[in-house]
């Protein structure tokens, strides 16, 4: 059989979030893949979802972390692994998540959206066509 | 009459930049555009408004066209008046174009200018080395250096057989004087912007444009005079149109040199032709 | 008399300089979105765009077209309306593709805007997503016609309307355009 890509899962609690990525890290997942947020708008909470990799034997580990919708708040993994820096950056202002030592700082400039001034546009609860007819105008054919 | 003569230099230099560009294109297997295209782009362009940054800038278009006016003047083609340089003079005056456009940045706030002139006045000090050892060399062996007296002086034979090896260095400090691959680190389109020509537009982009018709048209006229013994205006042409074939066909055909690189080559190659030139004609 | 020989003239000289200008157009492809890839096979070898007389150039001092092709987020319009007016009048600005017509393929997403229309005075628009290299020598021979006609392009809409055209820039970016 083919090699397929396999992720191996594991639920995590917020508070322990630093302790097990520091933990896979010294037992051989020292590859930073992705970390991205799903966001369960009818159940109302954030899945903050952290990819490892392994690189000596291959394996994938997915890390997920449940969070509240309204004050969501993470401490930032950026001084274990320098690539979460610019995806932390990214879903703080997509997603409104807010990250705890942060290396860049506290108040944090938006990297993708320049002088956003509306909600943060990732959620599922922005609804996107009317945002856009209502901003740039309505689509005329005529 | 002088009139006359920059109106014809002023066509001549634009049917040889048209020339070039379709001969270049050529090469590349595409048809390029039509040959009168320089003309057109000289009219559109003068018939555009103008942003201007400052006294400054404008002073740097007119130093350039003025410059090289004059050194269109003192080319020696037969039935026009034309004034009696001496090569070093010719050498002297023809540093003012150059500086004109570089003077021309002094104003412009954008770092594109400033790279771009800081390597057309390093480019000068590369060239500089052959065309004076070259002087250095008419001074010593013939004893005079006017254009027109080296214009006669070739009746029973060109100095390009008489001497390929001056005049062979003299080829290569010309294609950099000209700016042309490998030496157009100046302008290098699509590494700096145009180079210093980056923010002149509508009129003063159409003045530099005839400052390019005139220097080509003096660059390709000199080494006619100098080496392929100069006579009337048609043979003159004729000679112009040959060398000039073959500096596009060169310069389609080459990368571009680094800009400390291109210094150095330039002291290095021409100045050596020139001086076994010395060692030959001396033994 | 003598003022309907000046005026023949005039009109005799006028037509020229309208040909030669619609003879050689200095394009500043600003290559904004995809259809950026369909410029490169245009401007070379195979469907060669200089035998009409059109060349790109560097910097927008020195261009007369600002071609715009594709997609435009609210970072590079900025950017792009401070192109447009660095450039020297007269000037005209070609839309490339569905996405300057209607928005196109992303007429629902919160970062790209919908109709180009608004913010900056457009003279043609080339239809496709993205459109063939026959495509758009065939749009440049409309742009060449309307140059050689004389008629005044958008620039000079842009100047009589510009309080339209800034409150619809203003209302994407505040006060900062």
């Amino acid at each position: 059989m083919k090699e397929q890509v396999r992720f191996y899962e594991k639920k995590v609690r917020i508070e322990d979030l630093y302790e097990t990525i520091r933990e896979f890290k010294v037992r051989g997942f020292s590859y930073f893949l992705f970390m991205t947020c799903v966001d369960w708008y009818p159940r109302n909470y954030f899945e903050v979802v952290y990819a490892l990799r392994n690189l000596k034997t291959g394996e994938n580990v997915k890390l997920r972390v449940k969070l509240p919708r309204e004050n969501a708040v993470l401490p930032s993994v950026a001084e274990e692994f320098p690539l979460a820096l610019y995806q932390e950056r990214e879903l703080a202002e997509m997603f409104g998540i807010r990250f705890m030592n942060h290396p860049d700082g506290d108040k944090l400039e938006n990297v993708i959206l320049e002088d956003w001034k509306y909600d943060p546009p990732m959620r599922r609860d922005f609804d996107t066509a009317e945002f856009a007819s209502h901003l740039f105008g309505e689509r005329k054919y005529d | 009459m002088s009139v006359l003569y920059l109106l014809y230099a002023f066509v001549v230099g634009a049917f040889l930049v048209g020339f070039g560009m379709k001969i270049s294109a050529r090469v590349k297997r595409k048809y390029g555009p039509p040959v009168y295209q320089p003309l057109m782009d000289v009219i559109k362009l003068l018939s555009k408004r103008s942003i201007s940054h400052g006294l400054v800038q404008d002073l740097g278009v007119w130093m350039a066209l003025a410059g090289s006016a004059l050194l269109v003047l003192a080319i020696p083609v037969s039935p026009f008046p034309f004034i009696n340089l001496d090569l070093i003079a010719f050498v002297y005056v023809s540093a003012i174009a150059s500086l004109g456009v570089a003077l021309g940045t002094a104003q412009v706030a954008n770092p594109y200018a400033s790279i771009g002139m800081a390597r057309a006045l390093m480019l000068m000090l590369g060239y500089e080395v052959p065309v004076l050892l070259t002087v250095v060399f008419f001074y010593f062996s013939l004893g005079t250096a006017t254009l027109a007296d080296l214009a006669t002086l070739q009746k029973e034979g060109w100095f390009l057989f008489k001497y390929p090896l001056l005049s062979a260095g003299y080829y290569l400090a010309l294609l950099a004087e000209m700016g042309k691959p490998p030496f157009d680190v100046v302008t290098a389109p699509s590494e700096i912007a145009s180079g210093p020509m980056v923010e002149y537009g509508g009129k003063y982009l159409g003045f530099l444009v005839i400052y390019a018709f005139f220097h080509t048209f003096v660059s390709t006229a000199l080494f006619a005079v100098l080496f392929l013994g100069g006579g009337t205006w048609w043979e003159v042409l004729l000679k112009q149109l040959v060398l000039y074939f073959s500096v596009v066909v060169v310069a389609s055909s080459f990368p571009r040199f680094v800009s400390e690189k291109a210094v150095v080559y330039q002291w290095i190659v021409p100045s050596l032709f020139v001086i076994l030139n010395f060692v030959v004609v001396a033994s | 008399m003598k003022a309907g020989v000046l005026s023949k003239i005039g009109d005799i000289l006028g037509d020229f300089i309208n040909w030669a200008r619609s003879n050689s157009i200095f394009v500043l492809h600003y290559c904004t979105g995809c259809g950026a890839v369909e410029i490169s096979p245009t401007l070379t070898s195979r469907y060669d765009m200089t035998r009409f007389g059109i060349q790109p150039v560097a910097t927008p001092r020195q261009a007369d077209v600002l071609l715009i092709t594709g997609y435009l987020s609210l970072k590079t319009l900025k950017r792009v309306i401070w192109a447009y007016e660095q450039m020297s009048a007269p000037k005209y600005v070609v839309g490339f593709g569905s996405c300057t017509i209607n928005g196109g393929h992303y007429w629902d997403s919160y970062a790209t805007i919908n109709l180009l229309d608004l913010y900056l005075p457009v003279d043609l628009y080339i239809a496709g997503c993205m459109p063939r290299p026959e495509a758009i020598i065939e749009g440049f021979e409309v742009l060449k016609k309307k140059i050689k006609s004389g008629e005044p392009g958008g620039w000079i809409d842009y100047e009589r309307r510009k309080d339209w055209y800034k409150a619809n820039q203003r209302r994407l970016f505040g006060d900062k355009i």
